[in-house]
């Protein structure tokens, strides 16, 4: 279901496109300003760390798109969520996202239109998405003999 | 006890054949000699047969296309949570990362030192309290105001 | 002669469809529970005398087989083990809502004294009349759930007392007794229903 490739496709181009220029940023304009003027008196390490700290910024960066992306497809607020990622620092944002991220959506089977997984109708066209309590009409698991909302009993 | 007592202890085990050969021709031999073993077996015999003849339960509908389903459901939910394990240790070694990433780049920009309230804020200790604390105080914070809105689900 | 639901040619393919359903092969998995569902389902019903957890149960058991199904060895018996899984479920579930016990018996059985002998001729006859057959199955339903449990391992798996002991994990000795005093019972219970 969830595959390294398709989700990295959740990524927005404008987050790859300033990720790339970023780090290609970083590598070329940070010597210039953290080491000394001039070209030739750079150690050769400078480049490395420059190089580095330019890939950490992209992945950042990445990161940030793809909590857009995929905080969007799921139906969340994706621009709070977004900037929640960017500016608590430490890149703890990003743990805060995926410990609290809700479940994909699904499809309607039958008007197409995007529900919750918790969701016990569709919200559009009322078609049963799960079985439900006949009583309180929440959703409810196969296998239950009572309902927890309710506490009706439940006949399968 | 004698054999005839003995016998009609395991008779009915006799007609489920459920005797070890040495012990079914005992019984045979009892048999050959005793009407009354011999009536009595019959019935078992006859109870036997109707015991592998019962009135077979019908099969709930689509008991197979429900099991083969929940099935699937179940290993697509086990590969989702392998993978969300893998992507927050990932997220956690990447917060180190962004974090001494950052400290080190001040650092270089500030060249050296960065004095507030007496102690040097670009000093490791203070670095790491200071930038620990703040981060996830934020993220206490978010995720306080974000559960107040809905209910807290374990994904993990 | 005892009823299966097997035919020979299902028997022979068996290591196959254990391999194909250990590579993943989901057509394997549907094939796998269908050749099965009607002696499972049978048994967990038999056990249980509920068609709703019967049910719950029966999917239960595939998804632990399922599971396990990597490790499981090709050269043990799979129906053993199979309905040792099922077996292992009912008593999780029976403990936890602390009902009849699978563990000891309620009852301890009838005593010889009880059986009437001399309605013999009558019993037989009954026996024989396949619509009768519903009377049999009512006085076993009355059987505390181990006696059935045997019953139908036996007469309608067909196992053999060493398969029914792996099943049930209880000792050969066990199996016998069990049986016999699920057989007297069931006998008792039979002749003392009026007609």
């Amino acid at each position: 279901m969830s595959g390294f490739r398709s989700e990295i496709g959740v990524i927005p181009r404008a987050a790859w496109i300033i990720a790339i220029a970023a780090a290609i940023g970083f590598a070329v304009f940070l010597p210039a300003v953290i080491g000394p003027p001039d070209q030739a008196s750079r150690p050769p390490g400078l480049y490395l760390i420059a190089y580095c700290i330019g890939l950490v910024f992209g992945a950042y960066v990445l990161l940030a798109g793809y909590v857009y992306g995929d905080a969007k497809r799921r139906g969340m607020r994706y621009v709070m969520w977004t900037l929640l990622a960017l500016l608590i620092p430490n890149a703890i944002g990003f743990i805060l996202y995926f410990i609290l991220r809700e479940p994909l959506m699904i499809s309607c089977p039958n008007c197409g239109g995007l529900a919750r997984q918790k969701f016990a109708f569709c919200q559009y066209c009322g078609t049963s998405l799960a079985p439900s309590c006949p009583h309180c009409r929440r959703a409810v698991e196969p296998g239950w003999s009572h309902c927890p909302d309710c506490g009706n009993p439940l006949k399968e | 006890m004698n054999e005839h007592e003995a016998i009609r202890e395991i008779l009915m085990l006799a007609a489920a054949d459920a005797l070890e050969d040495r012990e079914q021709l005992r019984v045979e031999r009892h048999l050959r000699e005793c009407e009354s073993c011999r009536r009595d077996m019959e019935i078992w015999r006859a109870y036997s047969y109707g015991l592998g003849r019962l009135p077979q339960p019908a099969v709930p509908p689509r008991l197979m296309e429900r099991t083969h389903a929940r099935i699937l459901k179940e290993r697509a939910e086990a590969a989702e949570r392998r993978w969300n394990e893998r992507v927050l240790v990932f997220l956690a070694v990447f917060a180190w990362l962004t974090g001494l990433t950052v400290w080190f780049l001040l650092r270089m920009l500030a060249g050296g030192d960065l004095v507030v309230i007496g102690t040097n804020l670009l000093g490791g200790r203070p670095w790491f309290v200071a930038s620990t604390a703040l981060a996830w105080s934020s993220a206490a914070v978010a995720a306080l105001v974000l559960s107040r809105r809905r209910e807290w689900r374990n994904v993990v | 002669m005892i009823l299966t639901a097997m035919n020979p040619e299902e028997l022979s393919s068996l290591p196959d469809a254990l391999d194909r359903v250990r590579r993943g092969d989901p057509d394997a998995m549907a094939e796998m529970i269908s050749r099965y569902q009607h002696r499972l389902y049978r048994y967990l019903l038999r056990l249980t005398k509920d068609s709703a957890l019967a049910d719950d149960l029966f999917q239960q058991t595939w998804l632990r087989v399922i599971e396990k199904i990597q490790r499981f060895d090709a050269r043990r018996n799979f129906e053993a083990w199979l309905f040792s899984v099922a077996h292992n479920l009912a008593v999780d579930h029976f403990r936890r809502r602390r009902l009849e016990s699978l563990d000891e018996p309620s009852e301890t059985g009838t005593t010889r004294a009880e059986r009437l002998t001399s309605s013999q001729p009558d019993v037989l006859a009954q026996l024989l009349d396949f619509e009768r057959g519903t009377m049999l199955a009512a006085c076993m339903e009355r059987l505390p759930a181990i006696h059935r449990e045997v019953l139908t391992l036996r007469f309608e798996e067909g196992m053999k007392l060493e398969e029914i002991a792996e099943v049930v994990a209880i000792p050969l000795s066990t199996v016998k007794s069990r049986l016999s005093r699920a057989l007297e019972g069931l006998r008792a219970r039979m002749e003392a229903t009026p007609r």
